[in-house]
């Protein structure tokens, strides 16, 4: 009984507690609640400065029309509102979510949309596209500035059909489009919008040869900035002292890496072009090519990036394309590393688009991929110009595996990273040492000369501190990472250095 | 109950009977495997929109092979992928209504397993003998009456199915205004016609729409508005021009009207800027009403000439005139009941009358000036002792323009 009493006091008292608690909540929610919603700024259309996640290449060919003359922020808003249009589209279609198309299509033009939408639902299908450029003639802008009439041709894209979130088809598309434009509430909305022609574009192929009897080079990074090459430690004193001793060296080109992230992403920074020239300007002084590697660290690859990534390669390309140090364009360091995560076909997809880009952009100097093995070596053989592999096994085996590549392309084959890290220590007390090292180039050159193999070793200095994006965290694989170079952390050249030079 | 049976079983097995016959009637001529292999589809001719599915049929299918067909369709509005269907007796793609409703050139990629089998384009043609609605947009919706001003009709016609029609059809697009209609054709270009329509040089309202063989627009209105206005002249009227500081003198403009006689929106601002010789400035404001503005102010206490002008603020003014106020007294009646307590008045005005309530009265002694105002025409003043000392006094009493000068005697 007494018992009893006791448990009832408990449930009693902890009933209390709970239900006060529980009102408390209630309460708090009510008033969160109430102070949710709407936010006054947002209840006007007013455009506020958005990084745009979509930013195909826009041409306005013609802006003639009967009409009136357009005024340059009129045009702007067109351009923004009309690609804003197709962005809401194509995720509409890839999502199946409607988000957005009611502020970019008029009621009726939302309505054929609706359907198809509901068409893709039932039939499970999920289009994933994108638009890489368009070509804006403005056929007539009416008197009271809200209505215009535009035809844009040549809307070049890329759309990849799923059914049952299995991959179906990609397809290249060119097509031709005449649109009206209202302006309503504020924004530009596609009142009528029809296709009226399309046309397959094949992008004309032409192979650039490497411009150099044989390539002897070495992957560059500065010693006190590895994979870090334009950051705050840049500096044209050290490029100048680094390249002088690639000349040293008797090699006759680097492989540099420029950060896709590092250097902006779609706004490509003026500094960071400037240190990108100032480096060729250095390697010119030293009579060194430059192999330029672009997008490193990027791994994304979803077509909905491709006009980002376009946007990046445009603004490096057209800024450096004409330098005389320039040699060829890497375009990917080892992609085949981002087949497990993000497909082979998406990468190579990417890869591909890119260097159609690329070759638009600068039809003159070759194009390689550094691939990570020679086993995918001959992924996009014929898009190419330069076979590039990375080869970090054991040596005997190089020669064969250069044959296999060789004797299957005509075009030039580069050895594009090899080398041996001499670190033996704490991490790897039985790992290989500068003497190792030095017997490793000694056998490499070997091989090399019998079979005139074009090179770039990894790499020039042993570094300090590498990031942890290299290589990991774990110290055992950053450690290793750090005694690839042939001049160590104190600045002395190590045994391997004079086996290059007096090779 | 038990017969009722009997009829449906009955009916079921002759439906059976009759499905097999047909059955085996049509399934070895389509089903039949034509080559080893192969598909192909029948070519998709060029077509009108129409809200109806329409039947991909092939021209050679392998029954053989295991067939994972698929028909991919990519129009204006988007892309769309179709899978195989099929009858007892027969394989198709049906292409649904929702996308035959939307002319424009199609591209449809056929492929078995990612790979393609066949690819090709056709059109869907907008139909013009289905017309919609002619959307008709038309701006701006106020207008000037002049030669440079004009508005812009723009139609748009469609069909029921809200296709844009061909370039080259012809559309009416129409006006009127003050009884005259005027209609002309143009041709479409882009999915659009359209025309200027010059501002008429009468104000009023233009009616505007488009028509197409039967189809019609609404109807959308342009408001024509005066052109800037003229110059133009002002009077001034009053009961009598004494300065009295009671009477209201009102100012009036003349018809206000544009170049083309049209005469100016109500409303329009006018501002009246009066300069008195005195020295003063002000001005006063008053809107018009069927091109006239009348603005009142009150006459001065002291006689003077005031020079008006009229003004719409950058646009239009008027000529100045120029008007009189008479003073409404000669001099100064003085009563002195006291040595120290001076009445001014009664002072009187045109008529005789008592000046009304409230007429300034100043008296200047010593340096000071006292003011006061009247009542039933009088003002007293009283000098205090302790501000004025027993003596001859020079003082001026000023009052409705005018001056008198006064030696007082206080005790």
């Amino acid at each position: 009984m007494k018992r009893n009493k006791t448990l009832y006091r408990l449930l009693i008292l902890s009933g209390f507690i709970l239900i006060n608690a529980g009102i408390l909540y209630g309460i708090s929610q009510v008033i969160a609640y109430l102070n949710s919603g709407a936010d006054r700024s947002k209840m006007l259309h007013i455009e506020n400065d958005r990084t745009r996640s979509y930013i195909p290449e826009i041409t306005w060919e013609s802006l003639e029309n009967s009409g009136r003359p357009i005024e340059a922020a009129t045009q702007k808003a067109i351009e923004e509102d009309y690609l804003d249009a197709w962005y809401v589209k194509n995720n509409a279609f890839y999502t199946g979510d409607d988000v957005g198309i009611f502020d970019h299509y008029t009621a009726s033009a939302r309505t054929k949309i609706g359907d198809l939408l509901a068409v893709n639902k039932e039939q499970q299908t999920t289009i994933e596209a994108t638009t890489i450029a368009h070509h804006l003639s403005l056929e007539f802008y009416s008197a009271d500035g809200t209505l215009a009439v535009l035809t844009d041709r040549n809307v070049s894209g890329v759309e990849r059909i799923f059914k049952n979130k299995e991959f179906v088809l990609e397809r290249n598309f060119n097509d031709d489009y005449k649109l009206i434009l209202l302006l309503e509430d504020g924004f530009w909305r596609i009142r009528h919008f029809e296709k009226i022609a399309n046309t397959t574009h094949t992008p004309s192929y032409t192979p650039v040869s490497l411009d150099t009897a044989l390539l002897e080079g070495i992957n560059y990074y500065p010693q006190m900035s590895p994979w870090d090459t334009f950051g705050d430690k840049f500096s044209s004193d050290t490029l100048s002292k680094d390249f002088k001793i690639v000349k040293d060296l008797r090699l006759n080109s680097v492989r540099i890496f420029v950060g896709y992230e590092d250097f902006g992403k779609a706004h490509v920074s003026q500094h960071k072009l400037a240190k990108l020239t100032t480096l060729l300007d250095e390697a010119e002084k030293e009579g060194v090519k430059v192999i330029v590697t672009l997008f490193d660290f990027y791994g994304d690859y979803r077509l909905q990036d491709w006009t980002l990534t376009n946007a990046h390669l445009k603004s490096i390309v057209t800024s450096i394309k004409d330098h005389p140090a320039l040699l060829a364009w890497d375009l990917k360091n080892e992609p085949d590393l981002d087949f497990d995560n993000r497909g082979e076909r998406e990468v190579l997809s990417w890869l591909s688009h890119s260097i159609n880009y690329l070759k638009e952009l600068d039809p003159k100097h070759p194009i390689t991929i550094g691939w990570s093995s020679p086993e995918n070596a001959l992924l996009l053989e014929n898009k190419v110009d330069i076979v590039s592999y990375h080869y970090y096994r054991d040596l005997e085996d190089l020669a064969s595996a250069h044959t296999i590549l060789t004797n299957a392309t005509s075009k030039p084959v580069v050895l594009q990273e090899f080398g041996m890290s001499s670190y033996r220590g704490l991490w790897n007390p039985f790992g290989n040492n500068k003497k190792d090292q030095a017997a490793y180039y000694t056998e490499f050159f070997k091989t090399q000369k019998r079979d005139s193999i074009d090179y770039l070793s990894w790499t020039l200095f042993d570094f300090g501190d590498i990031p942890n994006r290299v290589a990991g965290d774990l110290p055992w694989r950053k450690n290793k990472q750090a005694c690839f170079g042939i001049i160590d952390n104190l600045g002395v050249k190590v045994d391997a250095y004079s086996i290059i030079k007096h090779r | 109950m038990k017969r009722m049976k009997h009829i449906a079983a009955l009916g079921c097995i002759s439906i059976l009977l009759m499905t097999t016959l047909l059955l085996s009637f049509y399934m070895p001529q389509e089903k039949q495997a034509i080559s080893q292999g192969s598909f192909r589809i029948e070519k998709i001719a060029d077509t009108i929109a129409s809200a109806e599915p329409r039947v991909v049929r092939f021209s050679t299918y392998d029954s053989v092979q295991e067939a994972n067909l698929q028909l991919v369709l990519s129009s204006t509005y988007g892309t769309i992928a179709l899978s195989l269907e099929s009858t007892f007796w027969d394989y198709y793609f049906s292409i649904p209504a929702a996308f035959n409703k939307n002319a424009g050139k199609v591209s449809y990629t056929f492929i078995q397993d990612q790979k393609i089998l066949q690819e090709g384009s056709y059109q869907i043609l907008a139909d013009t003998t289905k017309l919609g609605t002619l959307e008709t947009h038309l701006g701006p919706r106020s207008i000037v009456a002049n030669e440079r001003d004009y508005t812009m009709l723009v139609s748009i016609p469609t069909d029921s199915l809200d296709n844009m029609l061909p370039d080259g059809t012809l559309v009416n697009l129409k006006s009127q205004f003050k009884n005259t209609t005027t209609a002309t054709t143009h041709p479409l270009r882009s999915g659009i016609a359209w025309k200027r329509i010059s501002a008429p040089l009468q104000s009023g309202r233009m009616s505007t729409a488009s028509t197409l063989k039967t189809a019609s627009s609404r109807e959308l209105v342009a408001d024509i508005f005066p052109d800037v206005a003229q110059d133009f002249s002002i009077t001034a009227s009053s009961h009598h021009n004494y300065a009295d500081g009671n009477e209201l003198i009102t100012f009036e403009t003349s018809q206000i009207r544009d170049a083309h006689g049209n005469i100016m929106t109500d409303g329009t601002l006018i501002t009246f800027y009066i300069k008195s010789n005195l020295g003063d400035y002000w001005q006063t404001q008053a809107s018009t009403v069927n091109g006239y503005a009348f603005a009142k102010a009150l006459h001065p206490q002291s006689p003077s000439k005031w020079k008006i002008t009229a003004a719409i603020t950058g646009i239009a003014q008027s000529e100045e005139i120029v008007v009189t106020f008479e003073p409404i007294i000669k001099q100064i009646p003085l009563t002195i009941t006291t040595s120290r307590s001076i009445t001014v008045g009664p002072l009187t005005s045109y008529l005789g009358q008592w000046v009304q309530e409230g007429i300034a009265v100043s008296l200047e002694i010593d340096g000071v000036i006292y003011t006061e105002h009247t009542k039933k025409g009088i003002v007293t003043f009283y000098l205090k002792p302790e501000d004025h000392p027993t003596g001859t006094h020079p003082s001026i009493i000023r009052a409705l323009g005018i001056e008198k000068n006064q030696q007082l005697v206080l005790d």
